[in-house]
């Protein structure tokens, strides 16, 4: 019988040093992040500092700075579990860009994720510019790349077309401290390829030439959707529009592996974007109707927020100007029975529903004064002003509108003090598809975006 | 359709096992023991502890935290001796069986016609089959009568069953494994796969026996499902899911029917 004991003993110890999920820890971090070494071998650096999950790296802008590749050592705490991402451990870094940031994650012993960033921070090299004013500058936008030492300035109520010209006068420029600027301080500029130069001496003699160009009224590039493709770490890699300029900087969809709702068409010897309503499915969660999208912002899949498919949108793009109007060229068809997915129980499930399908197209101005990164899903949010607002509706009760057409969607301001940060412009084959509620089928077809000013 | 013969056979052959033990004996002359009893009818009750579990087994995950729920399961047993150390017998047992997990996985992957997902982080799972158990079996008495083993097919008609998986906290790779497409909130949907169960399982069950008294017996066994607890040709996980569960079983003998008279076969 002593035997048996033991036996039991023995089951009932190993049951209970067994690793409980429950005991798990949600924690992993960054212990240290140390530069090891750079290239070019000739760049500035400060100590590297971590702002939550931001590790930012100060470095001094010049010339010849980019591609800046890092060897780091990082050390994670011992409740990480894995590193994924971007950035794999004991591995370089390239910094193609100022603007580059590299993202990975930590993942602690219970999965929990922890996101990190790593990113450049422009030091100040004693001979910046800081700002700009001129006369009339309060009604332009003036853009400052401390890293490529330039000024761009845009003017909404001026171009440089047929032969006009723009004349900057009294300009005054925020330098670095004692530092002095050297050169003209009034500019012509007669074509947008026409750039200027001033020389910021700094208070130990260091010069820096920067730039100063006049650049065109903005479109948001890509407007005629010619450019497809896939793109790392945007839309999980699917086939979307290019934004161009980077995520979140230009134009989006919110494809993703489920569902491509929003794909290139042939249009005019070229490319339009056709947004197509679809029944996605949603694996065990069940299925939901998926109206195809195109706007200016980025698309984020979460699965677990089903529920509400517009916090996977981050609509709005930085933009700083007053346009009239947005026009462009489209065509319309609802699709033939109108659908709803609703929740049942754990499972979303689609149910056939009274109605017509209709697309939309909508146009919002936004002026944003929070410091934390811009997120805005079109509802009301802290520190989002909608300045100027314009929409139209594409009702599938009009067969019209199944041929192309050239639309045009007055903009109206509520707010004529503010500047614009961001504009959104969203398309959508259905309305009310981020309730779920579509007509599969629903065909909506955009392109030639321009913004009139 | 191939499986289904395979089952209907392993019935056929569990069930031939006492009577070709008789045959045999007969065969070769041994003397035959005479049978107490032709038919008994009795009642039991028991527990189950068990519940779905990935096969092969290389599935579990690393760091997985059962916790089986007792309930209590009703039975009629039938017991039709051969000879005095072979029983042929059948029972009808209604059972619930449920147990919930907490598991740590690890780029599971679920996978729905094209549609593929890894999902890593910690999970809870619940799961919870009442059915309607059928074994067919052939017992064998050990020399002292009051021990047996015993060896069967069952098979069971699952009256209702859920099977619910509720991500905690993790991410969802859709690119691929190790990739974080999507970070869960702690307040993520269940994943209900409860609406893909099939309704039927067979598998085999061993067991051994005590009789306590005359009419009360104690028994614990050990039963296998042979078929994935979802229906045919999904693609859910990489493997399947089998039923597998320990059951504690006590039985009480209501009454038996005696044979007209003892058969006393020697050999001559």
């Amino acid at each position: 019988m002593k035997k048996y004991n033991w036996i039991f003993l023995s089951v009932f110890v190993s049951f209970l040093s067994c690793e409980k999920v429950k005991d798990l820890s949600d924690e992993a971090s960054v212990e240290k992040f140390e530069i090891v070494n750079y290239t070019p071998e000739t760049a500035v650096l400060d100590a590297v500092y971590m702002d939550g999950g931001d590790i930012i790296i100060p470095v001094q802008p010049q010339s010849d700075l980019f591609p800046f590749t890092l060897h780091p050592e990082m050390t994670v705490s011992s409740t990480t579990h894995k590193v994924l991402g971007n950035y794999t451990l004991g591995e370089d870094i390239v910094f193609s860009s100022g603007e580059s940031v590299v993202d990975f994650y930590l993942i602690a012993e219970s999965g929990f994720v922890h996101p990190y960033k790593i990113s450049l921070y422009p030091l100040e090299t004693g001979a910046d510019i800081k700002g700009l004013v001129f006369d009339g500058s309060n009604k332009t936008t003036i853009t400052i790349d401390p890293w490529e030492a330039k000024i761009y300035i845009s003017d909404p109520n001026r171009t440089l077309d047929d032969g006009e010209t723009y004349i900057i006068k009294n300009a005054s420029f925020t330098v670095s401290e004692n530092a002095n600027v050297e050169g003209d301080m009034e500019f012509e500029f007669t074509d947008y390829n026409d750039v200027w130069s001033v020389t910021v001496v700094s208070s130990d003699g260091k010069r820096r030439d920067w730039k100063i160009q006049f650049t065109e009224l903005i479109q948001i590039p890509n407007s005629n959707f010619e450019l497809w493709g896939e793109f790392a770490g945007i839309n999980n890699g699917v086939t979307t529009v290019d934004p161009v300029l980077g995520k979140g900087k230009g134009w989006a969809t919110a494809n993703n592996s489920f569902v491509l709702g929003t794909l290139p068409v042939t249009h005019n010897n070229g490319k339009a974007a056709q947004m197509t309503t679809k029944v996605q499915n949603a694996l065990v969660f069940g299925e939901v109707i998926a109206a195809g999208s195109l706007y200016t912002g980025y698309f984020d899949l979460n699965i677990n927020a089903l529920g509400d498919s517009r916090s996977m949108t981050y609509f709005g793009i930085p933009y700083t100007l007053r346009p009239k109007a947005m026009e462009f060229d489209a065509r319309y068809e609802a699709g033939a029975q109108m659908q709803q997915a609703v929740k049942e129980g754990l499972k979303w499930a689609i149910k056939d529903v009274e109605g017509v399908d209709s697309g939309h197209a909508w146009i919002e101005l936004l002026h944003y004064s929070g410091n934390d990164k811009f997120e805005y899903h079109a509802r009301p949010t802290e520190k989002v002003v909608v300045l100027g607002r314009g929409e139209m509706i594409f009702d599938g009760k009009m067969s019209s509108l199944k041929n192309w057409s050239h639309y045009s969607i007055p903009i109206e301001y509520t707010n004529e003090d503010l500047l614009p940060t961001h504009v959104a412009i969203v398309f959508s084959s259905s309305k009310n598809g981020d309730q779920y509620l579509g007509a599969p089928g629903s065909i909506m077809e955009v392109d030639n975006v321009e913004l009139i000013y | 359709m191939k499986n289904c013969y395979l089952y209907i056979g392993l019935f056929l052959l569990f069930g031939y096992l006492p009577v070709y033990g008789q045959e045999t004996q007969n065969i070769q002359g041994v003397e035959v023991d005479t049978v107490e009893y032709r038919f008994a009818l009795g009642v039991q009750v028991g527990t189950d502890i068990g519940g779905a579990v990935p096969v092969p087994f290389k599935y579990i995950p690393e760091t997985f935290n059962p916790y089986p729920r007792l309930n209590l399961s009703l039975g009629a047993k039938f017991s039709f001796p051969v000879t005095s150390r072979w029983i042929l017998g059948t029972e009808f047992t209604y059972k619930t069986i449920t147990m919930n997990a907490d598991a740590r996985v690890e780029n599971q992957k679920y996978q729905d016609g094209n549609m593929i997902q890894y999902f890593s982080g910690s999970t809870e799972m619940h799961m919870d089959f009442t059915m309607l158990e059928i074994p067919v079996y052939a017992k064998y008495s050990l020399r002292n009568l009051k021990d047996r083993l015993l060896i069967g097919p069952y098979f069971a008609w699952v009256l209702k069953s859920s099977f619910v998986i509720d991500p905690e906290k993790g991410y969802v790779g859709i690119t691929g494994p190790d990739k974080v497409d999507s970070v869960m909130d702690e307040d993520m949907s269940d994943m209900d796969f409860s609406s893909y169960m099939d309704m039927w399982d067979i598998g085999l069950l061993l067991g051994y026996e005590r009789k306590l008294t005359r009419r009360f017996e104690l028994g614990i066994r050990f039963s296998m499902g042979f078929k994935d607890i979802f229906k045919k040709d999904n693609q859910y996980f990489d493997y399947h899911m089998l039923h597998m569960r320990g059951t504690l079983v006590v039985s009480y003998n209501l009454f038996d029917i005696k044979p007209p008279r003892l058969l006393h076969l020697n050999r001559k």
